[in-house]
């Protein structure tokens, strides 16, 4: 059974009978024509299909099982015929048809997209643009055109009737400068029958650039201690309807010659010579010039600003308002007033922070310390970024924690300071310390820090008895071997020193090591070291540590420094000629221990350091004597530690590092 | 097929010919129509109207655009093909006092003239089955033509209910001598031509017939 000839009536339905529902067919665009394949689909209705149902698209012959969609090939689709379809479903007990569509085939044809839809601009065209596409089909077409600048989800649709003829091309109008636009079209029959096609894909292009149509924003800020310099500030025009390339200012002062000025860009310094500046402002782009800017810049400033000026959060905008200055005479000049902000993580100003959703801190400041003693701590952290306050933060709390003790805390109630000292802390101690930043919302904990107290007077004593300081050679004074020398110390290594420059011993000793052993200071005298050091003939000494590359020594050697016999370094030899005695350390003999008196004298040559040097400096003489402790050298010595044999007396100027 | 001569060398390189399976479809078309078996579904004589001109502007379109195809395939000289005339086939003039009568003539001219591109879509088979589009495309022009033949007997049906529609000649091709190659070319082209002057015809009269139509649906 064939049926060739087909009618259809778009919106007329001949019910004849209803086993099959919502029956609808259609026909796709193929090349330039329709395509011979009709698909039609339908609702099989309350009763499931089982497995021995079968349906027949009566178009053209064609059977399938258990289908809701059939497709037949028509051949030639019968285009301007009036077509019928129907179903036939069958089962073994028996069939029937469905309701029969009768329609005009144009009824069931769907177009593709205009091809080719392109979006062209104009030169001196700034509002408008073309759209230009091709016909690709044998029916006559209707268009359908929607633009949206890019970016935007909201389209604008050009009214249908615009569009009805059969053309090719249609300016859009009264579009926006120098902004990117979207472009999508689709197409129906054009006499509306049918399927309008698919959108096609996007077509963009930009608008050309027009002259500004409104002037730029201007206004000044003066020097904070200085009313005759001004910082002009403004903003480009709402509509720059282009790219602004420059702006031209104009300066006039009370009849002063104008002065102008070409800047790119969006601030500018200007002296104020006389009462007042007059300052005229264009923002120009490649198509033309904007309204002119103008503002009037006194040299005083004006005093009065805007009263009570609040701000609220609302639904995540941020609103201010104020009240006008007070004073009749503001009410009838302020015309206009100017909100000044910034993001505070760049800016610098102090204004005002706010939080649409205020939360407890992200994150706490880490501390360290700029300065450890005894028993203080001074400490500062950083303050935390503004996107981590999450809030105004109220205040920030100081834990710190030795050994196993009880955890102590600091409060004060200041936001605002980042440094805090801590005292009446146990010297020579371990200490924990983190500080807490807290908001309305809540606290947060910085991270941990370990802190060390410095050690105390006793400390000194055990170190220097087990570790002797090594004279600096900087503050020795040439001094007479008294020939008179009980003992024959053991044989010691000993090393010249060259002239140093008053860095790290330990790095001057490792620069002249080793010494040629024919070599000769002959101005310098030894300081009486090893088993001859009551010679008094000079001697050259060499070091048993010639790679020398560690400032620690061994018992048996000892490195230090040659007294020079003339001002060294501008040091004048003391008046009254030393007179040293023989000691039993290895150590190389000093003033300070020929003649203990000298150590406040000495002690004159350097000034106080650190906190233990200076306690040691203050407890004078009395706890010398008690220690034989010699005095040290200058702040921020650090002795290194080197080994003395049991039982001597150390008793050296300690050199600057090292030996 | 009367003897017209057939390129030998594409004779054995057949497999599928498209042509057969577009000349079932005509000849059952034509079967069809020639039973009666195709009904008037459209009753309102001005929507009859309506669809036979857009139907005959369609075939007019469709027709000028083959013969474009039909030019390209015919290899060299093609367009003196088309200039010269052939005594072998209907012509495509009306004839009639009246619109009716014009368009009735129109309607025994369409039907004459269609077993020709029938004729002619087997020729151009034979001298090469993988034309591809040029096939298909004379495939079509005899279903649209169909299509059209059968919109004016609606419409004479309407205009002149109680004149019997005179039935087309019985094979009229049957009456073509034997053609070479080269006057099957000729008679190709010149019976698309004639298809396209009597659609152009065909439609005039159609819109001259607008106010003739009394029914108002």
């Amino acid at each position: 059974m064939l049926t060739l000839f087909l009618y259809y009536r778009c919106q007329n339905y001949k019910k004849f009978k209803s086993k099959s529902n919502n029956l609808q067919c259609i026909a796709l665009q193929k090349g330039k024509r329709v395509s011979p394949n009709l698909t039609c689909h339908w609702d099989p209705g309350e009763h499931a299909p089982d497995s021995n149902t079968s349906y027949i698209l009566y178009a053209q012959y064609s059977y399938k099982k258990l289908a809701n969609n059939l497709t037949v090939d028509l051949g030639s689709f019968p285009i301007y015929m009036e077509t019928k379809v129907w179903v036939e479903v069958k089962n073994e007990l028996g069939s029937v048809n469905s309701t029969e569509l009768l329609a005009h085939a144009e009824c069931f044809v769907k177009p593709n997209p205009p091809s080719n839809v392109m979006l062209i601009p104009e030169a001196n065209f700034s509002m408008s643009l073309i759209v230009n596409w091709t016909h690709s089909f044998y029916l006559k077409l209707k268009y359908n055109i929607r633009y949206c600048q890019a970016g935007s989800s909201v389209w604008n649709e050009v009214p249908q009737s615009a569009t009805e003829s059969y053309i090719e091309s249609f300016r859009l109008q009264f579009l926006q400068p120098y902004t990117d636009y979207v472009v999508q079209m689709r197409c129906i029959n054009q006499k509306g029958i049918g399927y309008w096609s698919d959108w096609s894909p996007n077509a963009t292009a930009r608008t050309p650039e027009a002259k500004p149509e409104s002037k730029s924003d201007l206004w000044r800020v003066y020097e904070e201690k200085n009313n005759t310099v001004v910082k002009l500030i403004w903003k480009d025009p709402v509509k720059s309807n282009g790219k602004i390339l420059g702006y031209n200012i104009t300066v006039e002062e009370n009849g002063v010659s104008a002065e102008r000025h070409v800047v790119h860009s969006k601030e500018h310094q200007l002296h104020i010579k006389g009462e007042k500046m007059f300052i005229r402002m264009t923002a120009h782009n490649s198509a033309g010039v904007s309204p002119v800017a103008s503002l009037v810049v006194p040299r005083s400033m004006l005093r009065a600003g805007a009263e009570q000026v609040r701000w609220s959060v609302r639904d995540g905008q941020l609103w201010v308002d104020w009240l006008p200055p007070s004073g009749s005479k503001w009410l009838l000049r302020v015309f206009e007033y100017v909100l000044e902000w910034v993001s505070v993580p760049e800016g610098k100003r102090d204004c005002r922070k706010s939080w649409p959703k205020k939360k407890s801190p992200l994150r706490g400041p880490s501390v360290e310390a700029t300065e450890t003693q005894k028993t203080v701590f001074h400490l500062k952290w950083e303050e935390i970024p503004v996107t981590s306050q999450r809030g105004f933060l109220t205040n920030y709390t100081i834990f710190y924690k030795t050994g196993d003790n009880e955890q102590c805390k600091r409060n004060w109630l200041s936001p605002t300071k980042c440094y805090f000292t801590l005292t009446e802390l146990a010297s020579a101690s371990r200490y924990v310390v983190c500080v807490m930043a807290s908001n309305m919302e809540g606290s947060v904990n910085g991270s941990e820090s370990i802190l060390y107290t410095k050690y105390g007077m006793y400390f000194v004593k055990i170190k220097n008895h087990f570790w002797p300081h090594i004279p600096n050679p900087s503050h020795s004074t040439i001094a007479n071997w008294s020939p008179d020398c009980p003992t024959r110390l053991p044989d010691l290594s000993i090393m010249e020193v060259g002239m140093f420059d008053g860095k790290s011993l330990c790095e001057e000793d490792k620069t002249v090591l080793p010494l040629k052993k024919d070599k000769y200071f002959s101005e310098e005298h030894s300081s009486g070291i090893g088993g001859s050091s009551c010679m008094s003939s000079p001697r050259q000494s060499v070091s048993d540590n010639d790679e020398g590359d560690s400032c620690q020594t061994t018992a048996s050697t000892m490195q230090y420094s040659s007294v020079v016999a003339s001002g060294y370094k501008g040091q004048t030899p003391s008046l009254q000629a030393p007179v040293f005695a023989r000691s039993e350390s290895t150590q190389p003999l000093l003033e300070s221990e020929e003649h203990p008196e000298h150590l406040l004298e000495g002690s004159r040559h350097w000034t106080s350091g650190q906190g233990i040097e200076q306690q040691q400096m203050q407890e004078g003489k009395s706890s010398y004597n008690s220690l034989n402790f010699c005095p040290v050298a200058k702040k921020k010595y650090t002795p290194t530690l080197t080994e003395d044999p049991p039982g001597l007396t150390p008793c050296y100027m300690p050199q600057q590092s090292g030996h | 097929m009367n003897g017209h001569a057939r390129n030998m060398l594409w004779q054995a390189h057949r497999t599928q010919p498209t042509a057969m399976v577009l000349l079932t479809l005509i000849l059952l078309a034509m079967n069809e129509f020639g039973n009666g078996t195709a009904q008037c579904i459209e009753k309102s004589c001005s929507k009859n109207l309506h669809k036979g001109i857009k139907l005959s502007k369609f075939v007019k379109r469709a027709t000028a655009e083959l013969i474009k195809t039909y030019q390209a395939a015919q290899g060299n000289f093609a367009e003196q093909f088309c200039t010269m005339s052939m005594d072998s086939m209907p012509s495509s003039t009306l004839w009639g006092s009246s619109p009716a009568e014009r368009l009735q003539s129109a309607y025994i001219r369409l039907t004459e003239l269609l077993p020709h591109v029938t004729m002619v879509l087997q020729q151009q088979s034979d001298l090469n089955p993988y034309l591809g589009s040029l096939l298909s495309d004379l495939a079509r022009l005899v279903i649209h033509g169909r299509h059209l033949a059968l919109r004016l007997s609606c419409i004479l049906q309407k205009l002149q209910p109680n004149v019997a529609l005179p039935e087309p000649a019985v094979g009229p091709t049957a009456l073509l001598p034997p053609q070479n190659i080269f006057q099957q070319k000729v008679y190709g082209c010149a019976v698309l031509t004639r298809v396209q002057k009597l659609t152009l015809l065909t439609a005039r009269e159609l819109k001259s017939l607008r106010g003739q139509c009394t029914d108002k649906t």
